[in-house]
């Protein structure tokens, strides 16, 4: 008799599961599109329904955990993709996606209102969608007394900054690769001091390595939520806006600011992908992404700036918000073609 | 014939993607390239880091054993107030993403922590977290087979002369043998293939293999290498399982198993009452204060200890990041219960085959069986990618996860059963059968009940594994229905006191249905007899 | 000389051991009979230590072991199901207490050998115990237990679980065995053959307590109460009045044992219960009665009838009377249903208290 039950439960909860994520076979009324995507992908209640409403598609979406694994997965899916448009996939995975001929070329009328410093791809097999910037975090109260918060990149090697920064393993982590590139960016690779004398005199501060951005905020880092010991973390610009917003108590002042040089710029992009089930409605979903009502959506859901000029961003970035003035964007195909190696080389540079 | 279905399940599920995608990486050139292999032996950087791997595993292994021998006997043998609480609590652990755990560590083993050094980022913190994470495996499996070992037999030791401490070294451990060796087996191929507490507690200098499959994948996607390795990998742990797997055969004794309420009993004297409350006593501290640091800090608010929290998670903010956690406890125990069901059966089935035929068909299962848990998450996933979509599919389908989970549960309920079922003393089945048995009822009535306790609390492991969604599912493309782990990555994955806290809170929720799940399994009754 | 002074044990409201006490001399077998759950077994625990009492003490040599634990006490047991290590062999079981004690290898070679040369088992050394039969693995446990030489041997129910040629031809052997090492020894069974055949002294047991000892053949033949008869397996319990060595039922006269005590009083009559042991009386078909009133000599008809080795054990149900078990041994056995007469010898009736 228990047999009987296990076996019914199973049959039960099999059908269950299996109607749940099934992709379907029968194109309904208005069909449904798959958008595919990582783990932090974040937006309100109704704003896809929005898109259902104005298209008749319906949206599914799929998470594949972080960056890197969604691209190996569309990469190998490629000849039959999970999904319909890939959506996540940033500057410096930009040419590996490229490379791959993952993407379907379109180009998107919402493209009118993005400024070209963000159309990076003039194939437009990709479309940028938002940004953000890397950036060095610091806590404000540990930087209150005398000893300022650092300007420059080169300031974090002075005698004073010993032992206060944290920074992620650019090899599994974005903000990582990204801090990397920066100062790659900023200091070069020949010359008198370049990016790898640099990181060594990092080393010989004391600098923190740790292998995740969670890791580095929350365990590490000494500002607003921080529960660690280390008053300077790399992280992003919009790390303040979050501080302010997720505060548990209303605040008027971020508890983090952010060091305005030595920024990296990360834009994210969409694509329909090849051979993709429903073209027509991954075409359409782009489009949507672009449109005024995601961009606004994405700030305050993902922490990312929106790349269309028609947006107006929330009053919280307007107040907590800053910008760096100047964040390096590296080429792409640059960055596709020296990434590994700038991350071999700092490893050897870095670890002991 | 029962071999069969596990066979299937495991050649389609396993076998079939992880030679896929092992293939493709290997010829990503148009040809089979196995110049990666080279690379690995010619890269001392690689070489140290199988090293690592291998004897980091072995010593979380000693190291687990150590620790978590004396709570198996506590538990075994002893009757003590809140047993029956006690138990499933031991099994949280388990459950509790690293992510979270690892900060729980960060914060304890800092200079400002209890112990007052700074272990944070060393092989230490590793080691430690290793143990406590795989705790509840040596307590409940050892433990377990302990309970039902006739006390008779240590009585009769006694009786001609032997002390406790050789009665345990002459008498006791030589028949716990092969659940020592099962709990350890499953210790070992875990901590061999750690991935999230070395990135999290190793800081940059130390990696494991896994950890370097998921760097070659994600970041550099060398295919090619990540397969080599992930091979490497296998190898490595294939041969040890055939060792062991060797090895229990040919220590199988069969025992005359009793029931437990017949072999635990209340502390009597002084010596065992200290024995009893000091085991308890470290347990509750290893794995407690960890644990509680975390429910504390989700009580912490600003203004005080509060709700705070918890009640954010009730609560629809600005649209947030957030997953309403009745939806992802809702998802996760589904998951977890379908997961467990697979388990337990394929798991029974293969267990059933293994203990009951000893030829080359039971090893190879059983060597097959163990091999996902020490095969590479990220490799599996790949694998589901590339293969799951013949002849159906399935590779988005939310019926995946349930599928991956088990795929890791399977070895748990097979291992805790595995010994109990060996040790069934054979004349006990023909006794059934003279009697006009069939095979199956022999099963039902005479096996079920003696294992039934061990069955549970593989199950027990089996939903705890499902709960705490172990890596295999971080690599899939998966459907949007959250879990509670998920729910709280993403929490974790944005700055804000709101985003800690809930993030906390959520742990706190995920323990307690956790114990809850576990508490209400091991209730549950098998057959006849209760309590076997 | 062991002794157990009230000893007193509960599990919960069950009462195993109820004011026990028990003597046992230096060199002498001491039986423990009685039924399932009367307590024997925790008896001999508690003897061994492997459990406390609650009240009560035991003593060696008159120094008590309440601080002794089980592995210094010198005390062999052999348990009811044997408890043999199945992860060793013959030789590793019967060799274990020498080693224990600290012996060197040829020593404890030597008198493993000895100990399963005695016991019967010569060549068996190497053998595992999972393919031994009961009997062989009796007699490993035995030679396990006794190969230490312990001061007091205590076995609980070791023949149970043997065929009766077995029994019977180890029984003997066991006898032997006693005799020769002059061993104390305390053998606890629910079977009185057993009892009977090996001790030197006879204990029943009920409920926890002790209800009667005394020497084999004194318990064998008068049973102290009516639960100890019972036990013993007599079943032929009436009732009677006895005044001056007669005893009157509305049945029957018949002579009462002059053992008896309540069979000398005199003249007035005293109603009591009577054993009548079955191998006392005698059948014979009617017609062939001897002469005198039909109410000295009861009459009855058989009722059933059972073949044991040795003879038959018939049940006849006597006219106007009880239903009396009788054991026959001659030849000529009356048939189920045939009308016989019953003639009582007085040895075999006698009062129980």
């Amino acid at each position: 008799m228990p047999v009987m039950v296990v076996v019914t439960v199973l049959v039960a909860i099999v059908s269950a599961l299996a109607g749940c994520g099934a992709p379907t076979t029968t194109v309904t009324v208005g069909g449904e599109v798959v958008l595919m995507t990582h783990d932090s992908f974040a937006v309100s209640d109704g704003v896809l329904e929005e898109f259902t409403a104005q298209t008749g598609i319906k949206v599914r979406v799929l998470r594949s955990g972080d960056a890197g694994a969604m691209l190996n997965q569309a990469i190998l899916a490629k000849d039959h993709p999970l999904a319909d448009v890939l959506y996540g996939v940033d500057n410096t995975f930009l040419s590996r996606a490229l490379g791959a001929g993952i993407f379907e070329t379109y180009e998107s009328p919402g493209l009118a209102l993005v400024p070209a410093e963000f159309q990076l791809d003039p194939s437009h097999q990709a479309t940028p969608i938002d940004y953000g910037d890397i950036c060095v975090n610091y806590d404000k109260a540990a930087f209150a007394g005398t000893v300022k918060a650092p300007a420059t990149l080169r300031d974090l090697t002075k005698p004073e900054y010993r032992s206060t920064l944290v920074t992620e393993n650019p090899a599994t982590s974005s903000p990582g690769l990204a801090f990397v590139l920066a100062t790659v960016a900023e200091f070069g690779e020949t010359g008198s001091y370049t990016w790898r004398d640099y990181w060594a005199d990092l080393v010989k501060n004391d600098v923190l390595v740790v292998g995740g951005w969670e890791d580095a905020y929350y365990s590490a880092f000494s500002g607003g939520s921080g529960k660690g010991d280390r008053p300077l973390v790399v992280s992003y610009a919009t790390s303040p806006v979050a501080e302010v917003v997720y505060a548990e108590t209303p605040v008027t002042v971020a508890p983090t600011g952010i060091v305005a040089a030595g920024a990296f710029r990360q834009v994210e992009f969409a694509g329909v992908l090849a051979k993709a089930k429903n073209p027509d409605g991954a075409r359409q979903l782009v489009d949507f992404l672009l449109s005024k009502g995601f961009q606004e959506d994405m700030p305050l859901q993902m922490f990312v700036y929106p790349v269309s000029t028609g947006a107006t961003l929330p009053p919280e970035f307007a107040t907590y918000a800053a910008l760096p003035e100047r964040a390096d964007a590296m080429d792409p195909a640059l960055i596709g073609a020296n990434r590994d190696r700038w991350i071999e080389e700092w490893t050897s540079i870095v670890l002991p | 014939m029962l071999v069969v279905v596990p066979l299937v399940y495991l050649t389609y599920l396993f076998l079939y993607p992880l030679a896929s995608i092992l293939w493709l990486s290997l010829t990503e050139t148009g040809r089979l390239d196995l110049s990666p292999f080279w690379q690995i032996v010619a890269r001392p950087s690689l070489r140290g880091i199988i090293w690592f791997s291998l004897w980091q595993a072995v010593v979380s292994t000693v190291l687990t054993l150590v620790l978590g021998l004396p709570a198996a006997y506590v538990f075994a043998r002893y009757d003590f107030p809140g047993k029956s609480l006690a138990r499933p609590m031991v099994t949280i652990p388990f459950v509790l993403p690293a992510a979270v755990v690892g900060s729980a560590f960060l914060a304890l083993l800092g200079p400002d922590g209890p112990l007052g050094v700074d272990l944070r980022r060393t092989v230490w913190a590793i080691l430690l977290a290793h143990a406590f994470y795989n705790y509840a495996v040596v307590v409940r499996t050892v433990g377990g087979l302990w309970a039902h070992l006739d006390p008779r037999l240590e009585e009769a030791a006694r009786m001609l002369g032997a002390g406790r401490v050789r009665t345990f070294r002459e008498v006791t451990l030589p028949l716990l043998r092969p659940a020592i060796a099962a709990a350890a087996s499953i210790v070992f191929l875990f901590t061999f293939t750690s991935f999230g507490v070395i990135l999290i507690l190793g800081g940059l200098r130390y990696a494991t293999i896994e950890v370097e499959i998921y760097r070659q994948t994600t970041s550099f996607l060398n295919l090619g290498l990540a397969a080599a390795l992930a091979v490497v990998q296998m190898v490595g742990v294939t041969a040890i399982l055939v060792l062991y797997s060797r090895y229990q055969e040919r220590r199988s004794v069969e025992l005359s198993l009793r029931p437990v309420r017949e072999t635990s009993r209340r502390p009597r004297t002084w010596g065992e009452k200290t024995l009893v409350t000091g085991v308890l006593a470290f347990t509750a501290v290893f794995l407690g204060v960890p644990l509680l640091l975390l429910v504390e800090r989700s009580f912490h608010t600003a203004s005080g200890y509060g709700l705070t929290y918890y009640r954010a998670l009730g609560s629809v903010r600005t649209g947030s990041l957030f997953v309403p956690p009745v939806e992802a406890i809702r998802n996760s125990l589904v998951f977890a219960a379908a997961a467990t069901v697979i388990a337990v059966v394929v798991g029974m089935m293969a267990a059933a085959v293994i203990a009951y035929r000893s030829d080359w068909t039971a090893r190879g299962l059983d060597v097959l069986l163990m091999l996902p848990l020490g095969t590479s998450a990220v490799t599996i996933g790949l694998g589901f990618i590339v293969a799951l979509d013949w002849p159906w599919d399935l590779r988005t389908s939310a019926l995946l996860i349930p599928l991956a989970h088990s795929l890791v549960a399977i070895p748990f309920v097979v291992r805790t059963a595995l010994p109990v079922l060996r040790s069934v003393r054979g004349r006990l089945r023909e006794a059934a059968a003279v009697l006009g048995a069939p095979p199956s009822r022999v099963w039902r009535e005479i096996d079920l009940p003696l294992v039934a306790r061990s069955v549970l609390v593989g199950a027990g492991f089996a939903f705890a594994i499902s709960l705490g969604e172990f890596g295999a599912t971080s690599f899939l493309a998966r459907p949007d229905l959250p879990t509670v782990p998920v729910a709280i990555f993403r929490l974790l994955g944005r700055p804000g006191a709101m985003n800690l806290g809930q993030a906390m809170a959520l742990s706190t929720i995920l323990m307690l249905v956790t114990a809850l799940a576990i508490g209400m399994i091991e209730r549950f009754r098998l057959g006849e007899g209760g309590e076997f | 000389m062991l002794e157990a002074r009230d000893l007193a044990l509960h599990f919960g409201p069950v009462a195993a051991l109820d004011g026990f006490a028990l003597t046992v001399p230096d060199g002498r077998v001491v039986s423990v009979l009685g039924p399932s759950g009367c307590g024997k077994s925790t008896l001999l625990r508690v003897i061994a230590g492997l459990q406390p009492a609650e009240a009560g003490d035991v003593l060696w040599d008159g120094t008590s072991l309440r601080d002794t634990p089980p592995h210094r006490r010198g005390f062999g047991l052999m348990f009811q199901d044997y408890s043999l290590f199945p992860h060793k062999t013959v030789a590793g079981n019967v060799a274990f207490g020498l080693r224990m004690a600290g012996m060197d290898r040829a020593e404890v070679s030597r008198r493993v050998d000895a100990a399963l040369e005695r016991v019967g088992l010569p060549g068996y050394r190497d053998r595992s115990i999972g393919n031994l039969s009961g009997g062989e693995q009796q007699r490993v446990a035995l030679a396990r237990a006794l190969a230490p030489e312990p001061r007091l041997l205590m076995l609980d129910e070791p023949l149970g679980a043997l065929d009766r040629t077995l029994r019977e031809r180890l029984l003997g052997e066991l006898r032997q065995l006693f005799a020769d090492l002059g061993i104390t020894a305390i053998y606890v069974t629910h079977d009185q053959e057993e009892a009977f055949a090996l001790a030197d002294h006879v204990v029943v047991m009920r409920a926890g307590r002790v209800e009667q000892e005394g020497k084999p053949e004194e318990v064998w033949r008068r049973p102290a109460g009516e639960w100890v008869a019972r036990f013993l397996g007599l079943a032929n319990i009436v009732e009677a009045r006895v005044v001056d060595g007669w005893a009157v039922t509305p049945w029957a006269r018949f002579r009462v044992s002059g053992a008896s005590a309540a069979a000398s009083a005199p003249m007035t009559p005293v109603a009591v219960r009577l054993v009548l042991r079955p191998d006392a009386i005698t059948v014979a078909a009617l017609g062939a009665a001897p002469e005198g009133a039909p109410g000295d000599v009861p009459r009855g008809t058989v009722v059933s009838r059972v073949f044991r080795a040795g003879g038959y054990l018939l049940r006849v149900q006597v006219d106007g009377g009880p239903l009396l078990e009788v054991q026959v041994t001659q030849a000529g056995v009356p048939q189920i249903g045939a009308r016989v007469c019953l003639t009582i010898a007085a040895e075999g009736v006698f009062v129980v208290e």
